[in-house]
C-alpha cells in the first residue's frame, strides 16, 4: 500500500487529487504549505508526493531545490501538479528535479497515469 | 477514455474555499486602496507588496479551482486578473483607483458566482459579464497582446533576495543570506519600534506532531505574539529543523519556550548600531513613530495554515451524534430511579458511572460547540466593501468603525446576520447619513460615520448599527401611522411602535423610493431574520443626531434552555430566553373584555392569550384532563414576554420544567410555520415542538386587530 503526501494549499484540490488516486489504494497525508511538507517528509517515509507550485510560505521550485539538495529525498518521486500551461514552467520544474508535471485542470485519469509514470522504478 | 470529474461532488468545497479567498481579496484590495491616499506613509506604500502577493495568490488559486470544476469563465477572468497583478508586482503598471475598481468588479462577479452556484441558469447568465470584464481588462491593460502572458506565478510576487547589505544585527547565515528587501526593512523597522528580534529553532518529531505541535502550529503561536519575519527549513545531516525570525514587542514573554530553542542576537545594542547603518534602502523607514498600521487598523495577518478545514456536513454530523448522546444519556438517567431495590453496590456504581458520563458529555458538548463558534469578524468582513460601494452609489462620504469583531458566535448566526446587517447599513447610508454639504451646513463633520459593534452579554450578543445621520423623524412616522389608522386616537406612541411600523411591509415615509429601496422593505427583512434567530430588535433615534438599531441575539442557536409546558393535553417547548417572567394565574381573577382577557398584575392589566386557543383545537381535551375537572380553582400559568413595554402573557395548563435541549430545525415547508421554531426530543424519545413565543404573540396581536 503506497503512502503519498499531497502538497497543495487548496483543500478542494487535495480532495480531488485523493479522489483521483483512490484506485491505487494508498494512505494519504496532506500538507498545506511548503514548511509543513518538509516536516512531513522528515517524519514519515513516502512513496511519492504531489506538489503545487504556488504556496503561502515557500514557492514550489524553492521547495523542490531544497529537497533535491537533501540526500534522503534525492530520489523521492515528485509529481508537480499546478495551475498553468506554460511550456517554460514545465521545463523549469523538470530541471529543478521534478519527475513529472501535470497542469490543472486535469482529469482523474491523467493524474493517475502521471502518478504511475512517476512511480515506475528507473 | 477520459473520465471526467463529477464536479458537483466538489462544488461545495469550491464554494467554501473561493468564498474565503474572495473575503481576503476584498480585505487586501481595500488596504491597497488606502495606500493610494495622498496621506499614505512610505511604509504603507512599502506594504503594498504583501497585499499584492496575497491578491495574486488568491486569484491564482481561484483560477486553478475554477478550471478543475469546469467554471471556465471564472477561470478566464481570474487568469487575466492574475496577469494584471503580476504586472503590478513587477511595478510595470501604475496602481491607481481605476485599476482597483477593475479588481473589485472581478471580486464582485466571482462573489455573485459563488453565491448563486446552485442555480445553473444564474451561473450561465453570469458568463457574459465575466467575459465582458475579462475583455475590458484585456483592452485596457494588454491591448497589444492576443492573450495576456501566462502568469508565471511560481516566481512572481517574491521579491528576489537582496544582495547582502549590512544588517544592524547579526543573524545566522541561513536567514541573512535569504532575506529580501521587505524582510530587511521589517527587521529595521522592528528594531526602531523597540522590538526584540529573536530566532526560534523548531525540531519536529512524531511525538510533537501527534500532540498537535507541528511547524504550522509553531508558526501560528509565534505570529500570535509577534511579527514573524522569516521562516526557513534547515538541514544538518539527515535531521530537519525550522528556523523562525520573530520580532517580539517589548514586555511580551518569550512564547513556547518548551517547544523551540530561542536565541536573541544582541538586541539591546541594535538600535544604536542602526543609526550608523548606511544602507540607503532603509532610509524610507528610518523615521521612528511612523504609523505602521494600515488605515483603520485592519489586520491583515494571513490565515493560519494549521487550521484544518472540516466539511460542514461532517461537523453537523458530529454535532447530531453528540446530540443523540445527550438524549440517550438523559434516557438512562430517567431509568435510574426505577431501579430501586436493585443490589446497592451495583446501583451505586451505575449512579457513579452515569454521573461521570454526564460530566464527560458536558465537556464533549462544549468542545463540539466551540467548533461551531466563529469570530463575529466573519459577519463584519463584507461591510467595508459594501459600505464603500453604497457610499459611492449615493455620493456620500462615510467612515466605518467596527468593534468587538473577536466575539465568538455560532457560525449559523454569522450566516444569518449578514442579510439584516446589510439592510441596516444600506438604510443608514441611503436615509440616515446626509450629503456632505448638508452635514456641513448643520455643523456636523462632512464625513458621515457608521459604527457596527458587537458586545457579548452573557448568553447573548448585542449588535449595534449606529449612524450619525439625520435620525428617524418620529413625528412623520406617527403622522403616517395615524393617517393609515394604524394607531388609535389617544393611544400613545413610542419608539417600539415606530419600529413595528417601519418594519411593516410597504410602510415608508419616504416621498420617493430610491436605489436600495425605502426603509420599509429592508426593515421587514431585518425584523424577520432577527425573530428567526430568537432575538429582538430595538430602535433609538434622535432627529438630526443619530439612528441606532440594536439587535439582541442568543450566542448559539442550536442548544437552548426550553420551558416545557402542557396545554390541551399536548406538550410544547418554549425557549427560556423569550420568557421574562413566569406567574401563576388564578382563573377567577381573569377579566374578560371586548378585545380579550386581562389579568391584574403589578398594578396593571396584563393581556392574556391561551395557547389552546391559538392552535384552535377542535377536539376535546384528552381524558387525563377533562375540562370539568379543571374547575375554576385550578391554577394555570402564564409566561410573560416584554417586561416593561407591552407585556403579553401566554397561558398554559401546566409547567413541566426547564430542559436543556437540542433544537432540530424543521425545514419541510409543510410544517414550517412562523411560530414553530423547531422540534426537540425529550428524554423518553418523544418529540415536542418548540414554539417561537414572539411570533405567537405577533399572531395574537394581529388577530386582536
Amino acid at each position: 500500500m503506497p503512502r503519498f503526501l499531497i502538497v497543495d494549499d487548496s483543500n478542494t484540490i487535495r480532495k480531488i487529487i485523493k479522489a483521483s488516486l483512490r484506485s491505487l489504494d494508498p494512505t494519504f497525508d496532506e500538507a498545506g504549505s511548503g514548511l509543513e511538507a518538509i516536516e512531513q517528509l522528515a517524519l514519515h517515509p513516502y512513496d511519492a508526493i504531489t506538489l503545487d507550485l504556488n504556496m503561502p510560505d515557500m514557492q514550489g521550485l524553492e521547495f523542490l531545490r531544497f529537497i533535491r539538495n537533501q540526500h534522503s529525498f534525492k530520489h523521492l518521486p515528485v509529481l508537480v501538479v499546478t495551475t498553468r500551461a506554460d511550456g517554460k514552467i514545465e521545463q523549469d520544474v523538470l530541471v529543478a528535479g521534478a519527475d513529472g508535471y501535470l497542469s490543472k485542470p486535469f482529469t482523474p485519469d491523467q493524474l493517475l497515469e502521471k502518478m504511475l509514470e512517476v512511480l515506475k522504478p528507473r | 477514455m477520459t473520465q471526467q470529474f463529477d464536479s458537483q461532488e466538489f462544488l461545495q468545497d469550491y464554494r467554501a474555499e473561493v468564498a474565503d479567498h474572495l473575503q481576503s481579496i476584498s480585505k487586501h484590495l481595500l488596504a491597497l486602496e488606502d495606500t493610494l491616499k495622498p496621506d499614505a506613509t512610505p511604509v504603507m506604500i512599502l506594504e503594498r507588496a504583501p497585499y499584492l502577493e496575497g491578491l495574486f495568490r488568491s486569484f491564482h488559486t481561484i483560477k486553478g479551482l475554477s478550471g478543475m470544476v469546469g467554471l471556465d469563465h471564472a477561470a478566464g477572468l481570474s487568469h487575466i486578473v492574475e496577469s494584471l497583478l503580476r504586472q503590478m508586482l513587477k511595478a510595470e503598471i501604475e496602481i491607481d483607483s481605476g485599476l482597483i475598481d477593475r479588481l473589485l468588479q472581478a471580486q464582485k462577479l466571482l462573489q455573485t458566482l459563488v453565491d448563486q452556484l446552485d442555480d445553473v441558469t444564474a451561473v450561465s447568465n453570469l458568463q457574459p459579464d465575466m467575459s465582458a470584464l475579462r475583455d475590458k481588462i484585456q483592452m485596457e491593460y494588454f491591448p497589444t497582446e492576443q492573450e495576456p502572458l501566462a502568469a508565471s506565478g511560481s516566481e512572481a510576487g517574491k521579491p528576489e533576495a537582496a544582495p547582502t547589505g549590512q544588517l544592524p544585527i547579526p543573524l545566522p547565515n541561513i536567514l541573512a543570506d535569504h532575506l529580501n528587501e521587505l524582510e530587511r526593512n521589517k527587521i529595521i523597522h522592528s528594531l526602531l519600534e523597540g522590538k526584540r528580534l529573536g530566532t526560534a529553532i523548531f525540531v519536529p518529531s512524531p511525538e510533537k506532531q501527534a500532540s498537535g505541535m507541528n511547524v504550522s502550529e509553531v508558526r501560528k503561536q509565534l505570529q500570535d505574539v509577534g511579527d514573524l519575519i522569516k521562516a526557513a527549513p534547515m538541514v544538518s545531516g539527515s535531521a530537519v529543523s525550522f528556523i523562525f525570525l520573530v520580532a517580539l514587542p517589548e514586555g511580551v514573554p518569550v512564547p513556547i519556550e518548551d517547544v523551540v530553542e530561542w536565541s536573541f542576537p544582541n538586541a539591546e545594542e541594535a538600535p544604536a548600531k542602526l543609526q550608523a547603518s548606511s544602507d540607503p534602502r532603509s532610509v524610507a523607514v528610518q523615521q521612528p513613530g511612523i504609523d505602521k498600521q494600515p488605515a483603520q487598523g485592519r489586520s491583515l495577518r494571513s490565515p493560519s495554515v494549521t487550521m484544518v478545514r472540516v466539511d460542514l456536513i461532517t461537523l453537523e454530523e458530529i454535532f447530531q451524534q453528540v446530540s443523540e448522546l445527550v438524549v440517550e444519556h438523559s434516557r438512562l438517567k430517567e431509568l435510574l430511579p426505577l431501579l430501586k431495590g436493585a443490589p446497592t453496590p451495583a446501583l451505586d456504581t451505575l449512579n457513579q458511572t452515569t454521573n461521570d458520563l454526564s460530566r464527560t458529555l458536558k465537556a464533549l458538548r462544549k468542545t463540539v460547540m466551540s467548533t461551531r463558534m466563529v469570530p463575529l469578524a466573519d459577519a463584519f468582513s463584507p461591510m467595508p466593501l459594501a459600505i464603500r460601494d453604497l457610499a459611492r452609489g449615493y455620493g456620500k462620504e462615510i467612515q466605518l468603525t467596527l468593534e468587538g469583531e473577536n466575539t465568538q458566535v455560532d457560525r449559523i448566526l454569522v450566516e444569518r446576520l449578514l442579510e439584516p446587517l446589510l439592510h441596516l447599513v444600506r438604510n443608514a447610508i441611503a436615509h440616515g447619513i446626509e450629503p456632505s454639504d448638508q452635514r456641513q451646513a448643520a455643523g456636523k463633520p462632512r464625513v458621515g460615520h457608521i459604527c457596527i459593534s458587537g458586545q457579548p452579554q452573557g448568553e447573548w450578543i448585542k449588535i449595534v448599527v449606529e449612524d450619525d445621520g439625520r435620525g428617524i423623524d418620529m413625528a412623520a412616522v406617527e403622522e403616517k401611522a395615524r393617517k393609515l389608522g394604524l394607531i388609535e386616537k389617544g393611544q400613545e406612541f413610542n419608539s417600539s411602535d415606530a419600529l413595528d411600523l417601519i418594519s411593516m411591509p410597504g410602510f415608508s415615509t419616504q416621498k420617493d423610493v430610491n436605489m436600495g429601496a425605502g426603509r420599509g422593505m429592508g426593515m421587514e427583512v431585518v425584523m424577520r431574520s432577527v425573530r428567526s434567530m430568537h432575538g429582538s430588535l430595538s430602535l433609538q433615534t434622535e432627529p438630526g443626531k443619530y439612528t441606532r438599531f440594536s439587535l439582541r441575539l442568543p450566542l448559539t442557536l442550536t442548544i437552548m434552555n426550553v420551558i416545557l409546558v402542557r396545554s390541551a393535553g399536548e406538550t410544547y417547548a418554549i425557549p427560556q430566553t423569550a420568557v421574562d417572567e413566569l406567574i401563576e394565574i388564578e382563573p377567577q381573577k381573569i377579566v374578560t373584555v371586548e378585545s380579550g382577557q386581562l389579568y391584574p398584575y403589578k398594578d396593571a392589566s396584563l393581556p392574556l392569550i391561551h395557547l389552546r386557543d391559538l392552535f384552535q383545537f377542535h377536539f376535546h381535551p384528552p381524558q387525563e384532563e377533562p375540562a370539568s375537572n379543571r374547575g375554576p380553582a385550578r391554577m394555570q400559568y402564564a409566561l410573560i414576554n416584554g417586561k416593561n413595554e407591552n407585556p403579553l402573557a401566554l397561558v398554559v395548563d401546566r409547567l413541566l420544567g426547564i430542559r436543556e435541549s437540542v433544537v432540530r430545525t424543521l425545514p419541510d415547508p409543510l410544517v414550517a410555520q412562523p411560530y414553530i421554531a423547531g422540534a426537540t426530543e425529550l428524554g423518553d424519545g418523544s418529540l415536542v415542538l418548540i414554539l417561537d413565543l414572539l411570533a405567537l404573540l405577533e399572531i395574537f396581536r394581529q388577530r386582536r386587530k
